[in-house]
C-alpha cells in the first residue's frame, strides 16, 4: 500500500508525517522558531526508523506548499524534491490552509465556516474561507484585516477563525458573536497526508524538477536607486 | 596521496549561481552552472529573487550534471554541498536539496565551506600548487589573502575592510552605466584604453584591502568631469576602464607581493571570479616572472562560483573519511 512522507514546514511549526493508504502511521512536530534547516532531514530519519521503514519505501512526498513563511516553503520544498528525485518517488503538493480547514472541520458544525490564518505581518494575513465539506468561499489570499473584514459572512454565519494568524485579528473582528476565536492551532503534516492521499488516489502529482512553492506574493524588488552625486 | 575511489556529486547555491557537479575519483566528470541573469534588471543580487531562482533551478541543475557525467544517482558515494559563507536563502535551498538526496541515496553528507573550496579548485588540474602557498581569491563577495598551509589549514592574512574587488568592479561601472556585473565589461574596454587617469591607491596596514576610497574618487572625478563636459564618459570610456582597471589591480599586486616576500612564499594562486580579469592576469604575470613566483590560476570555470571546487573539497574530506550531519546549518560568515 502506498507510502506517504508528509512535510509540513510553513511556520514556525516542523510538522512530519507517514500515512499508508491514508491512515496515519507516525508523526512529529517540532514548535521551535528556526529550526526547520536543522532537525527536518533528522527528524525524517528518525521517523522513517522508528515506523520501521525505509527510505525506500516511499512512494510519494507531499509538501504543504504555502502560503506561509519563505524560509520555511524553501527548506520543506528543497528536501522535498531532494527526496523525490533520489528515490523517483512523486510529488504531491498541498495547500497549507486547506490542509489545516481539514484539520478543524472534523471539531466543528457543519454551519461554521472555516478560516484557517497564517500570520503574515502587521494586519495581514494569508487565509481562505471554506465550508465544512471544504468547499471553497473564497480563495487564498493575502488579507489585511480591519473592521469590515469577512463582514458580508459574518452577518449570518459562524465563523472559525484559527491559526498563528487569528489571534491578532481578535480585538478587531471579535465584537459579533458570529466569529469563533481558536488559539494554538499550527498546521500539521497530518492532515497534509490525509489531502495528499486523495490527490494520490486521483493521480495528481506535481513535476518534481519544476515545483515551486506558493508564495502567494511575487517578489517585487524596489527599483535600483539611481547613482545620486553629491555635491 | 593514494586516491580514494570515489563518486561524488556537488552542489553550490551559495549566491546568484545554481551549479551541480560530478566528480569521480578525484576527475570532473561535468560541472553544469546556471547563472541568474535576472538581477541585472536590478543592477545587483537581490536575495529573495535569487533563493526563488535556485529553486527553480536546482533540480534541473542537478540532473544535467549526472545525465552528462552518465552517473546513476545510486552510484554516488557522497553528497558534498556549500554550507556557507554565502546568502541565507540561497543557501538553504542547495543544502536542503542535498540533505534530500544524501537521506534517501543513504551516503554521507559533505557539508563544504565555499572559500576554503575556492582556494581548493587549484587542485582539480595539474600542476597543482605546493604546500605552504598563498592564495588571492578575488570575487563579488570577497577579498582576501590566505596561508595555505595543507588542505585543511588556511589563515587568513588579510581581507577587504569594507567592498570586495569584484564589487568595486561592479559599483565603479554602475556610475559609468553600465550594466550588472560590470567587471567583464570593464575589463573589455579597459584593453581598448590607456591608464591615463590617476586614481589613489588607499594606504591599508597589513595585508589588509580597501576599496570604497577608489569609487568615492572615481564618483567625484566623473562629476567633476562630466561638468566640464556633460559627454565625458561616453567619449573617454576605454581610458577610464583602463584607469579603474589599472588601480584595482595595482592594490592586488602590491599586497600579494608583500604577502610573498614577508612570508617568503613564491607558490602563488588565484581564485574566484575576478581572476578572470586580463590586467590582473597580465600583472601577475610579470611580477612572477621579476621575482621567481610560480603561478597558478585555474580554469575560468572553476574560478567563478562552481561546483566543481565544491566536489574536490569534498573528495579531500571524503577521503579522510570527514562527513557531516544530516543537521548541518547553512552560516552567513566564516572561513
Ligand atoms: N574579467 C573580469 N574583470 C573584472 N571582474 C570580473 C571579471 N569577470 C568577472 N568579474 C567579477 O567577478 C565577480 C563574480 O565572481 P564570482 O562568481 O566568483 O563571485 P560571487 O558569486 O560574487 O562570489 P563569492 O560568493 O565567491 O564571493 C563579479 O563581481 C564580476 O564583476
Amino acid at each position: 500500500m502506498a507510502i506517504i512522507l508528509s512535510i509540513e514546514t510553513s511556520t514556525k511549526t516542523s510538522s512530519i508525517a507517514l500515512h499508508e493508504a491514508g491512515q496515519l502511521m507516525s508523526s512529529q512536530h517540532i514548535h521551535v522558531d528556526k529550526s526547520h534547516s536543522e532537525y527536518l532531514t533528522p527528524s525524517i530519519k528518525n521517523l522513517i526508523d522508528t515506523s520501521g521503514l525505509t527510505m525506500k519505501s516511499i512512494d510519494a512526498v507531499a509538501i504543504s506548499k504555502g502560503p506561509g513563511s519563505y524560509t520555511g516553503l524553501r527548506i520543506g520544498t528543497s528536501t522535498a524534491k531532494g527526496i523525490c528525485y533520489a528515490l523517483d518517488a512523486r510529488l504531491i503538493g498541498v495547500n497549507t490552509l486547506e490542509a489545516m480547514a481539514y484539520g478543524m472541520a472534523k471539531f466543528m458544525d457543519s454551519e461554521t465556516l472555516l478560516c484557517p490564518m497564517i500570520d503574515a505581518r502587521r494586519m495581514e494575513v494569508y487565509c481562505l474561507v471554506a465550508k465544512n465539506d471544504l468547499e471553497i468561499h473564497e480563495p487564498t489570499q493575502a488579507k489585511v484585516i480591519d473592521e469590515t473584514s469577512f463582514s458580508n459572512f459574518l452577518a449570518d454565519h459562524k465563523i472559525a477563525f484559527f491559526g498563528n494568524g487569528a489571534m491578532k485579528c481578535e480585538e478587531v473582528l471579535g465584537h459579533g458573536k458570529n466569529a469563533l476565536f481558536i488559539g494554538g492551532i499550527d498546521p500539521s503534516a497530518e492532515h497534509v497526508g490525509a489531502l495528499a492521499w486523495q490527490k494520490f488516489s486521483k493521480g495528481e502529482f506535481e513535476d518534481t524538477a519544476y515545483f515551486e512553492p506558493f508564495y502567494l506574493k511575487d517578489f517585487i524588488a524596489k527599483k535600483p536607486s539611481a547613482n545620486k552625486l553629491v555635491g | 596521496m593514494e586516491k580514494a575511489q570515489a563518486c561524488i556529486l556537488a552542489i553550490e547555491s551559495s549566491c546568484d549561481d545554481t551549479s551541480a557537479a560530478v566528480m569521480k575519483d578525484g576527475v570532473v566528470l561535468s560541472n553544469i552552472i546556471a547563472s541568474q541573469a535576472i538581477h541585472a534588471k536590478y543592477g545587483g543580487i537581490v536575495p529573495e529573487v535569487a533563493s526563488r531562482m535556485h529553486q527553480e533551478n536546482i533540480a534541473l541543475v542537478v540532473d544535467a550534471a549526472l545525465d552528462k557525467a552518465g552517473i546513476q544517482p545510486d552510484q554516488l558515494d557522497a553528497i558534498a554541498c556549500t554550507a556557507g559563507p554565502g546568502l541565507m536563502g540561497s543557501l538553504t535551498v542547495g543544502l536542503s536539496y542535498a540533505k534530500g538526496l544524501a537521506l534517501s541515496l543513504q551516503i554521507p553528507l559533505i557539508s563544504i565551506n565555499h572559500m576554503r573550496a575556492h582556494v581548493l579548485s587549484h587542485f582539480i588540474d595539474d600542476p597543482v600548487p605546493v604546500f605552504p602557498f598563498l592564495c588571492l581569491t578575488v570575487s563579488g563577495g570577497h577579498t582576501q589573502i590566505v596561508l595555505v598551509k595543507d588542505e585543511d589549514t588556511f589563515e587568513v592574512l588579510g581581507q577587504t575592510l569594507d567592498d570586495a574587488v569584484g564589487e568595486a568592479f561592479d559599483k565603479s561601472g554602475k556610475l559609468l552605466g553600465l550594466p550588472y556585473p560590470a567587471g567583464p565589461i570593464i575589463d573589455k574596454y579597459a584593453s581598448l584604453g590607456d591608464a591615463r587617469f590617476p586614481f589613489p591607491i588607499p594606504q591599508i596596514d597589513g595585508l589588509d584591502f580597501s576599496f570604497s576610497g577608489v569609487k568615492t574618487a572615481i564618483m567625484y572625478f566623473l562629476r567633476d568631469e562630466k561638468k566640464k563636459d556633460p559627454a565625458f564618459v561616453a567619449n573617454n570610456m576605454n581610458d577610464i576602464c583602463a584607469s579603474i582597471q589599472h588601480t584595482l589591480v595595482e592594490i592586488l599586486s602590491r599586497k600579494i607581493m608583500q604577502a610573498a616576500e614577508e612570508h617568503h612564499i613564491s607558490e602563488i594562486a588565484v581564485a574566484g571570479g575576478v581572476a578572470a580579469n586580463s590586467g590582473l592576469r597580465r600583472a601577475l604575470g610579470v611580477l612572477g616572472e621579476a621575482r621567481g613566483w610560480n603561478l597558478y590560476i585555474p580554469a575560468m570555470q572553476y574560478c567563478t562560483d562552481n561546483a566543481g571546487m565544491i566536489a574536490m573539497a569534498g573528495y579531500l574530506q571524503f577521503q579522510k573519511g570527514r562527513f557531516s550531519g544530516l543537521d548541518a546549518k547553512p552560516y552567513v560568515r566564516g572561513m
